[in-house]
């Protein structure tokens, strides 16, 4: 079973060979390639190589792009800088109306977000068939919310809802166009990065009329292309599982906050979970011996229908033995 | 109606518009409360309860982050209007303690900061907020310019927490750690990095920094 056929099953709750796993490695694998993140984020050869090097030593089900929220909103104007070894980061936010003046799905295409294109183009045409390419896209809602800043998402969320609600069907069409691209360029997956849905900032009721509609519609579409559709979100989503459920994704990403176990038992008969081990702590400072022990424990709890991975991205500083050590938890334990 | 039961009505009302967020209301019942002859303190009790009901409410995850912040804004356009009479009468609210607050260098992200700040205020705090991208040294000279009880730090990204720690190694190499009690907060912060940085508290929302910066204030362990 290669890596692509093993996630695709698991995604379907068919029996793997073993537990699919698919780290998200992006700033882990800049780093020991010994590149600055913002060069990555800005050269697509250099982030396809150093993913390379990384997916050659780790031997991962599946690997995606760099995450780099910034990018999307800065195709779209926001001002953003780069200082050594930090991701851009968004110095500048837009004022609402100007995403509600023309249409986005040209302009999000725009500034470094081919930089992500070209990456994926690199990645399938050297891994081919055998491993599972996957691209990260900021979802509608942390894509305005990055364009205008949250506080300004926040007081349109209660004052002004229905020009949110505009926005985000206006970005999420955007999405749709960029996950088109994605899919032209060879991708296999397309995750929708929505740290903003965690529940502290979109309550359940929230999330379910403002932003679960047009999820469907970009999850839909991601079918409607062929492409795996992964739904991330970040923090203690617990209240909101069964919202996120109702997505349409093939696969729902968590982080550790939330009890991956307890939610297979919630959601896990509705949706593919993928996670969720710390990227706080246990993986940049814990031993290889504890993320190992994690990573199988966790391997173990969990039925079919799952993929294990990182509860967000690799940090810079994750020791390598750590990074293996998380793979092998997934290949010591037999899941036929 | 008389003057005492018409304030008791429009005190109710001053509190019911804070935790709407509705920041047009708001100051309106403040000015008529004013105008009634209620005290500027009478009115921050108010706000207090108002901003104290909102975080239990969160706590309970019956409200969200959005609904404090439209609070907040509330609260802030009331302090506006009471805030020159509160200085003036030497307010014993703001004896409570003193707190300088920031967002720590590189990091831009203000919403949880600007939350904690509104609460600590509403609390009863003095507060002197830095705002967002400040460096190690200014948390320094703002605690040692305000004499300042208490250091609060926020960060939004694992790339830039780690200011927090350099935050409290130079109070330590400057030999005045234990001068200020130092809490830390923010998506990306946990217990155990506050432990390990060697914060005095890890505020994981603003109501709880509220909860922590009494403890702390009133010398109890975290």
């Amino acid at each position: 079973m290669t890596g692509r056929e093993r996630i695709r099953s698991a995604i379907q709750f068919q029996p793997t060979d073993r537990s699919p796993v698919a780290p998200l490695l992006g700033a882990h694998a800049v780093a020991q390639a010994g590149i600055e993140p913002a060069r990555a984020c800005e050269d697509p050869v250099v982030q396809t190589e150093a993913l390379l090097r990384a997916a050659d030593i780790y031997q991962p089900d599946g690997i995606f792009t760099l995450m780099d929220l910034s990018a999307e909103p800065e195709a779209l104007g926001a001002g953003t800088k780069t200082e050594a070894g930090r991701h851009p980061v968004i110095v500048r936010h837009l004022k609402d109306r100007e995403l509600a003046s023309e249409p986005l799905e040209q302009r999000i295409l725009t500034g470094r977000v081919p930089v992500f294109l070209e990456t994926v183009i690199g990645l399938r045409k050297t891994l081919g068939d055998s491993v599972l390419v996957g691209a990260l896209m900021s979802g509608p809602l942390t894509a305005v919310s990055n364009a205008v800043g949250i506080e300004a998402l926040s007081r349109m969320l209660r004052r002004r809802r229905e020009e949110l609600s505009l926005l985000v069907e206006r970005m999420s069409v955007a999405c749709i166009a960029l996950q088109h691209q994605y899919r032209d360029a060879g991708a296999d997956a397309v995750a929708l990065l929505e740290p903003v849905a965690t529940t502290s900032i979109l309550g359940p009721r929230d999330f379910e009329t403002l932003l679960l509609p047009w999820i469907r519609e970009i999850t839909n579409a991601a079918q409607n292309d062929e492409l795996i559709s992964i739904l991330h979100v970040c923090g203690d989503c617990t209240p909101s599982l069964a919202l996120f459920a109702r997505s349409s994704a093939h696969v729902l990403s968590l982080d550790s906050a939330v009890d991956l176990p307890k939610a297979q038992r919630k959601i896990g008969q509705e949706i593919a979970l993928m996670g969720n081990l710390d990227v706080r702590h246990l993986l940049p400072k814990g031993s290889a011996q504890d993320v190992g022990t994690a990573a199988r424990e966790l391997v173990s709890q969990m039925g079919e229908g799952f993929i294990l991975s990182t509860g967000c991205e690799l940090p810079a500083d994750t020791p390598q033995a750590n990074v293996a050590a998380l793979i092998g938890g997934a290949r010591s334990e037999l899941c036929l | 109606m008389n003057a005492d039961v018409n304030a008791d009505v429009i005190t109710v009302s001053l509190e019911q518009a804070i935790e709407a967020g509705d920041e047009v209301q708001a100051p309106t019942f403040a000015r008529q409360l004013l105008d009634l002859g209620q005290t500027p303190t009478h009115i921050a009790a108010a706000l207090s309860r108002a901003m104290s009901r909102l975080g239990e409410r969160f706590r309970r995850l019956d409200i969200f982050v959005p609904d404090l912040l439209v609070a907040a804004d509330a609260f802030e356009a009331v302090m506006a209007i009471i805030t020159p009479a509160l200085v003036s009468a030497r307010n014993p609210r703001h004896g409570k303690g003193t707190i300088v607050i920031g967002v720590v260098e590189g990091d831009i992200h203000t919403l949880g900061k600007d939350l904690v700040r509104v609460m600590l205020a509403a609390d009863g705090f003095e507060v002197h907020d830095l705002g967002r991208d400040v460096r190690v040294d200014q948390f320094l000279d703002a605690a040692r310019e305000h004499h300042a009880d208490i250091i609060g730090m926020s960060a939004l990204m694992t790339t830039t927490m780690e200011r927090m720690k350099d935050v409290i190694d130079l109070l330590k190499s400057e030999g005045i750690r234990w001068d200020y009690r130092v809490i830390v907060g923010g998506a990306p912060i946990t217990q155990q990095f506050a432990d390990e940085v060697g914060a005095d508290g890890y505020a994981k929302d603003a109501p709880t920094a509220v909860a922590i910066a009494n403890r702390l204030i009133e010398g109890n362990v975290i």
